[in-house]
């Protein structure tokens, strides 16, 4: 008769736990990735705020408000919140709420993991600006002030802010590590019956490699940072060159993670965007498969290219050529991605909701980002641009629109679909403008000042510039302005608003698109099937 | 988790009154897993190594802790590819089949003797599906989602119980409760 006994109440939750308890054990996807979207944004007022600061002190030459020590601890930690603390969790949050959704699939492969995988997100930021807090309360020498890029010799021989930014380094490392292996094991074992790879929505695609990135990169900054560890504490010598060691081995280290995670950050919303341009031009997604090629093609390049950024310290000629034109060769495959957005554009019947908008603005000012990259890449004009703020201004070029434009583009294209309320169209138009106006006036500057030859990471400069960087500073305060205003959007469509439709947006199209809006915790009651 | 589910009804007459077979939908077959794992792992120890050899050598034991990560990952993965639920009524048998990773349990109970058991929280979600009887429940559906356990109780009950003619109990001795007029 019975052989085995099969257990009640096993993997069942009859009574959802509320209050704290929900969220920290919750395996939904979705309350996931609601949680990693508002933590990005949590840490984009702190790390806005941080480099709010350093534009105050910078509004005039000379030293105004703050001394050189605490200026680098600022720009450090605005930069590795930036990177680590918001463009990574904002990309996993939509990644968390949209993947299993656009893929017909339940949840995401690993739900447990993926509770994990936030909760390390916390305690690690916490880890990263306790030492600069207690500096403020006079304990302790700040954090960590080496710069996001940490080079050696100086992170094995400044103070223990270090020693934090480690740990936290490696928590968020394993954090992404987490994340990726849900993200492959999701897109290649969860897709609903029909949807083959190349039937796949391009936002899959774009998070695919960019968690295959993840899985190479990140086990490479987790030695690098350890063996930091031990040379400022257990006697080693790796970036040391009195011991035998050398300091240029960390360059490689980091720009070997460095590069490929400027994909990591890009390839999310490269595959985002498409979905966002085809619903406003109600046009299908111009070239699929060679964005799908390009995607690759980018991906592959991304990891051989690292030494661009080192061109100042020193390398043989050969090497210096090769690294110039395979970077250069980057730049192909993403103008394969420009023309196939803009040939989906191309003679649709276009509306400029704020979605749009935002892609748009996208398209515009990363193409200015891949320009300026270009320029950067020629090994024999660099040493002219390098660490001045020239690459200051190219690097926010391609980061701002892609981790910030794009990921807005993003949200305010599903938010419908998240809240169940349509946004405040007019505010929403609003934050647009406050952004584009307020980045450009920021940054264009910098591309001025810097061909002038003004340097990055210096709280003070030369009379001749103090113009631009007035603007710069202005624009920069406009910028964070912006942002409130996206938060009470966003408080306003979870309040109330028109009624979303399921299909909210008229040319949408995909999966997520099928289910009611707000998409129930449980989204699909029958397994959708892909023709 | 969703799934791809078979179900043969035959009508109550026939010996084989009816059979339910259920498991989780898996879009990669074991030859890709393989495939993405043996990619990925090999590209991580050669990066390793390469490094390593640059005398970077504390990149391999997280390159190394990173595979385990992983391999972890998808021995699960490979560990429940056959995973499925099988419930089949055959005259006065009624019998639950479940395969989990290694293990498969196997229950039979007389049909007549047995009764259905569909527990629902708020807002008809989170259902709970189980057969009881002599006093012990076994329960069924893990890999059905609510509306497809709601309809197999529904099915179950026509095939259970003493009485095969009778309509489907309602109220609190059966923990079962939905709005006759929603389609299922
Ligand atoms: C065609 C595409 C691109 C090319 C050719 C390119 C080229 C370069 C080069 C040569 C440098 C180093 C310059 C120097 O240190 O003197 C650089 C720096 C940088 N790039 Fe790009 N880039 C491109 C796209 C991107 C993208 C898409 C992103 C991010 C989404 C990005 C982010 C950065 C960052 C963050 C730095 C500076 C890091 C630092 O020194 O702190 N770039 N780029
Ligand atoms: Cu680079």
């Amino acid at each position: 008769m019975s052989t085995a006994e099969t257990h009640a109440h096993e993997g069942h939750h009859h009574d959802q736990p509320t209050g704290l308890a929900r969220w920290l054990f919750t395996t939904n996807h979705k309350e996931i990735g609601t949680m990693y979207l508002i933590f990005a944004f949590a840490m984009l007022f702190i790390g806005g705020g941080m480099i709010l600061l350093v534009r105050a002190e910078l509004f005039q030459p000379g030293l105004q408000i703050m001394q050189p020590e605490f200026y680098n601890q600022l720009i450090t930690l605005h930069g590795l919140i930036m990177v680590f603390g918001v463009a990574m969790p904002a990309a996993t949050g939509l990644a968390n709420w949209m993947l299993p959704m656009m893929l017909g699939a339940p949840d995401m492969a690993l739900p447990r993991l993926n509770n994990w995988g936030f909760w390390i997100l916390p305690p690690a930021a916490t880890l990263l600006v306790t030492p600069f807090f207690l500096g403020l309360a006079g304990i302790g020498t700040g954090a960590v002030d080496a710069g996001w890029t940490m080079y050696a010799p100086l992170s094995v021989q400044t103070g223990w802010g270090m020693d934090f930014a480690i740990f936290a380094v490696h928590m968020l490392g394993m954090s992404s590590i987490l994340a990726a292996i849900n993200v492959i094991v999701t897109i290649v074992n969860m897709r609903a019956p029909g949807m083959t790879m190349m039937k796949m929505p391009l936002f899959a695609w774009g998070f695919l490699m960019t968690a295959i990135l993840l899985i190479l990169i990140m086990p490479v900054l987790a030695g690098g940072v350890t063996m930091i560890l031990t040379d400022r504490h257990f006697g080693t010598h790796f970036f040391d060159a009195a011991g035998g060691g050398d300091p240029v081995l960390w360059q490689h280290i980091f720009w070997f993670m460095g590069h490929p995670e400027v994909y990591v950050l890009l390839l999310p919303i490269a595959g985002a965007i498409p979905h966002v341009l085809q619903a406003f031009s109600r046009k299908p997604t111009y070239g699929y498969k060679a964005q799908v090629y390009g995607m690759w093609a980018i991906t592959v390049l991304s990891v051989v290219v690292w030494a661009h950024h080192m061109f100042t310290s020193g390398m043989p000629t050969t090497a210096q050529l090769y690294f110039m034109y395979s970077t250069m060769l980057i730049s192909l495959p993403l103008a394969v991605l420009f023309f196939c957005w803009i040939a989906t554009v191309w003679k649709g019947s276009l509306s400029f909701e704020t979605p749009m908008l935002f892609a748009l603005g996208f398209i515009i000012l990363f193409g200015w980002g891949g320009l300026t990259g270009l320029v950067l890449a020629d090994a024999a004009a660099d040493p002219q641009y390098h660490n001045a703020y020239f690459l200051v201004a190219h690097f926010h070029y391609a980061l701002y629109p892609t981790t910030i434009l794009g990921v807005m583009a993003a949200v305010y294209y599903w938010l419908p679909k998240w809240t169940g309320h349509m946004y405040d169209e007019k505010l929403g138009k609003l934050h647009f403008w406050l952004a584009i106006i307020g980045f450009n006036m920021t940054f264009i500057p910098q591309f001025f000042v810097g061909l002038a030859g003004m340097p990055r990471r210096i709280p003070d400069y030369a009379l001749q510039f103090a113009e631009w960087n007035m603007l710069s500073s202005i624009g920069a305060f406009i910028l964070g302005a912006s942002h409130l205003v996206f938060l009470y959007v966003v408080i306003k469509c979870v309040r109330g608003g028109a009624k979303a439709e399921a299909k909210s947006w008229e040319g949408a199209d995909g999966l997520e698109w099928t289910v009611p809006s707000p998409a129930p915790l449980h989204t699909f009651d029958t397994q959708p099937v892909v023709k | 988790m969703f799934t791809d589910m078979v179900i043969c009804n035959s009508g109550q007459d026939s010996p084989d009154a009816y059979t339910l077979l259920a498991s989780p939908n898996r879009s990669a077959s074991s030859a890709t897993t393989a495939l993405v794992f043996g990619g990925l792992m090999f590209l991580v120890l050669l990066i390793g190594i390469a490094f390593a050899s640059a005398g970077a050598w504390l990149v391999l034991p997280f390159a190394g802790l990173e595979i385990a990560v992983i391999a972890a990952g998808v021995l699960y993965a490979h560990r429940h590819r056959g995973d499925y639920e099988r419930l089949a009524i055959r005259n006065d048998a009624l019998r639950i089949e479940r395969h989990v990773g290694e293990r498969l349990e196997k229950v039979e109970i007389n049909r007549h003797w047995a009764q259905v058991v569909l527990t629902c929280g708020q807002g008809g979600h989170h259902c709970r599906l189980a057969l009881r009887s002599h006093g012990r429940e076994y329960e069924f559906g893990r890999y059905l989602d609510d509306t497809q356990r709601v309809a197999v109780a529904r099915d179950l009950m026509q095939h259970t119980g003493f009485d095969q003619q009778r309509t489907i109990p309602r109220g609190r001795g059966w923990g079962f409760s939905y709005d006759e007029s929603e389609p299922y």
